[in-house]
């Protein structure tokens, strides 16, 4: 993580029972310009007051910093830094102690193992690593008391980290944009000054596709869940057929990988079933052989496929999705994702 | 459809030709915006004088195999968008060869087509075969009319083997207009997906001079 920016009061996106969910400002940050982080923050309010003019002040703070990160974990484990912190407007003796500690979907000997019954004083934080297993998503929840000369509070938190959404399906039409960030400026004769600013490529792509009512419910839910969350979404002009049987590591591909674009930059791979869509397999790329036509992925293929269809795939933000009805019981589905592609 | 091979006299270490072939070119005629400039008392300064009009041509391509898309990703990484410049040979800019001069064989007499008033000094001259997709380029040294009927085209290298109604274009310097490149896919079908692209170029005749 690159900056961490502090949040202002302008950016409340959720009240309630004391819990006060901050959207930062610079949200999307580009860190090398590879994963897009979606950066929350969420601090735990003890005590708010009004001042003369009537506006609610928050000065008792305990600071989960940032509490929701989407970011590329889908296949790899992941060390993932955060940081807890007791934020005092008044320097008083305000402890916090973290008293409980709740670890859902957390594999391995990993997180808060040093924090339980932990006692921040007044701008005290701990800079924690949360190891990130391969499957599943993350919550931790917890419990923390706040100690004042007079009173002592007990107060819940929450931490979550939650997967990348992969969207499998085939569209029936789509567009892909390929954009070069560039700056072009003149001189004093008017001659022109160009220079790329990425040497990686901004990819968006559209895709179109035709619904059934019976399919209509599915892409609801996928799309719904996938809001705001970073969606691996098939490249649908970058397919491929097997040659043989697709049962191992190992993918030998009928197409001369020589001619495929974005094989030299992504790191994923979607086999869909042309008849089944629904059924799918996922998996990391490893390494490229152009020579042999041959694919190596990480996982090795667990399922069958009557008429497999072989992507290429990318981590994708979220741009866009709406769903109109056409006709009787037909709806045209359109959905509009991006991404900075690179290894 | 791609050009496959390129005859030149092209000089410059750094060549680049567009080789894509496209099915419809259409020129707009907007003109490069070149910046006013309004004085200190208010008095509107022209300054175009200072650079030479470049046209805005837009092209629609048509890719019909996986050789011809990633040519053009290709070209289009190469090119960092609309940063590095190349020769774009427009297919559009018809002149029609009528015969050679008997005297000089790097000389040729065309229809007359208003072309010495549109030479800017920097093009160069394309002559694609469709037999075996090739292109020929040869540098043009100036154009004057002859008469109402027919112009004189003055090559600095000899061009061979044309015939009459032979079509010969213009091969001129530019860059893609904008910083990206949008391909539009009809169908999915393994193989067999209709995709298109429609490309704005801009022509830039100061460094078309350098080249």
């Amino acid at each position: 993580m690159n900056t961490i920016n502090y949040l202002n009061i302008g950016n409340i996106i959720n009240y309630s029972n004391n819990i006060f969910e901050f959207n930062l400002n610079k949200a999307n940050i580009l860190n090398n310009i590879k994963y897009t982080y979606n950066i929350n923050a969420k601090y735990y309010t003890i005590r708010r007051f009004k001042n003369v003019a009537g506006i609610e002040i928050f000065f008792e703070q305990f600071w989960i910093n940032p509490s929701y990160i989407d970011f590329g974990i889908i296949t790899k484990e992941v060390n993932q830094n955060f940081i807890l912190q007791n934020r005092f407007v008044f320097f008083d003796k305000k402890i916090i102690t973290i008293d409980k500690i709740e670890e859902i979907g957390v594999s391995t000997e990993t997180i808060f193992p040093n924090i339980l019954n932990k006692v921040f004083y007044p701008y005290e934080y701990v800079n924690m690593t949360l190891n990130i297993p391969i499957n599943g998503d993350i919550k931790v929840n917890g419990e923390f008391i706040f100690n004042d000369t007079t009173q002592s509070i007990t107060n819940s938190f929450s931490y979550s980290l939650i997967r990348a959404v992969i969207i499998p399906f085939i569209p029936d039409e789509y567009s892909e944009i390929v954009k070069y960030l560039t700056s072009i400026s003149r001189t004093r004769t008017l001659k022109e000054q160009r220079r790329p600013i990425s040497d990686l490529p901004l990819l968006e792509i559209t895709y179109n596709k035709k619904l059934r009512e019976s399919d209509l419910d599915k892409f609801i839910n996928i799309v719904e869940y996938g809001q705001g969350k970073v969606l691996v979404c098939p490249i649908t002009s970058e397919n491929f057929t097997p040659s043989s049987t697709l049962n191992s590591n190992q993918i030998i591909v009928n197409q001369n990988l020589n001619n495929y674009f974005f094989i030299d930059y992504v790191n994923y791979l979607i086999i869909i079933d042309e008849q089944n869509q629904d059924n799918y397999f996922f998996s990391e790329i490893t390494s490229v052989d152009k020579t042999t036509n041959t694919i190596y992925i990480k996982n090795i293929i667990n399922k069958t496929f009557n008429k497999p269809i072989i992507f290429l795939a990318n981590l994708f933000m979220y741009k866009d999705f709406n769903i109109e009805q056409q006709d009787y019981k037909t709806y045209n589905m359109t959905l509009g994702v991006s991404s900075y592609v690179g290894k | 459809m791609l050009v496959n091979n390129i005859n030149t006299t092209l000089t410059s270490a750094s060549y680049n030709i567009f080789k894509l072939i496209p099915t419809k070119t259409q020129y707009l005629i907007s003109y490069r915006n070149i910046q006013d400039v309004v004085s200190f008392l208010g008095t509107r300064t022209v300054v175009n004088q200072l650079a030479r009009k470049g046209k805005i041509i837009e092209m629609e391509f048509f890719l019909s195999s996986d050789v011809e898309r990633f040519y053009l990703l290709d070209f289009f990484r190469q090119v960092r968008g609309n940063v590095g410049g190349f020769w774009l040979p427009v297919y559009a800019s018809d002149i029609r060869f009528y015969d050679y001069d008997a005297n000089n064989n790097t000389q040729f007499i065309v229809y007359h087509n208003n072309l010495f008033k549109s030479f800017l000094g920097y093009e160069h001259l394309v002559y694609y075969n469709p037999n075996d997709y090739s292109l020929t380029v040869r540098k043009i040294q100036s154009i004057v009319e002859i008469d109402s009927n027919f112009e004189k085209v003055i090559l600095e290298d000899t061009i061979l083997n044309l015939t009459k109604d032979t079509n010969l274009h213009k091969l001129i310097y530019g860059r893609f207009l904008d910083s990206d490149l949008q391909i539009q896919y009809k169908t999915t079908a393994q193989d067999k997906y209709i995709a298109s692209a429609v490309l704005k170029f801009i022509e830039l005749p100061e460094e078309g001079v350098l080249q």
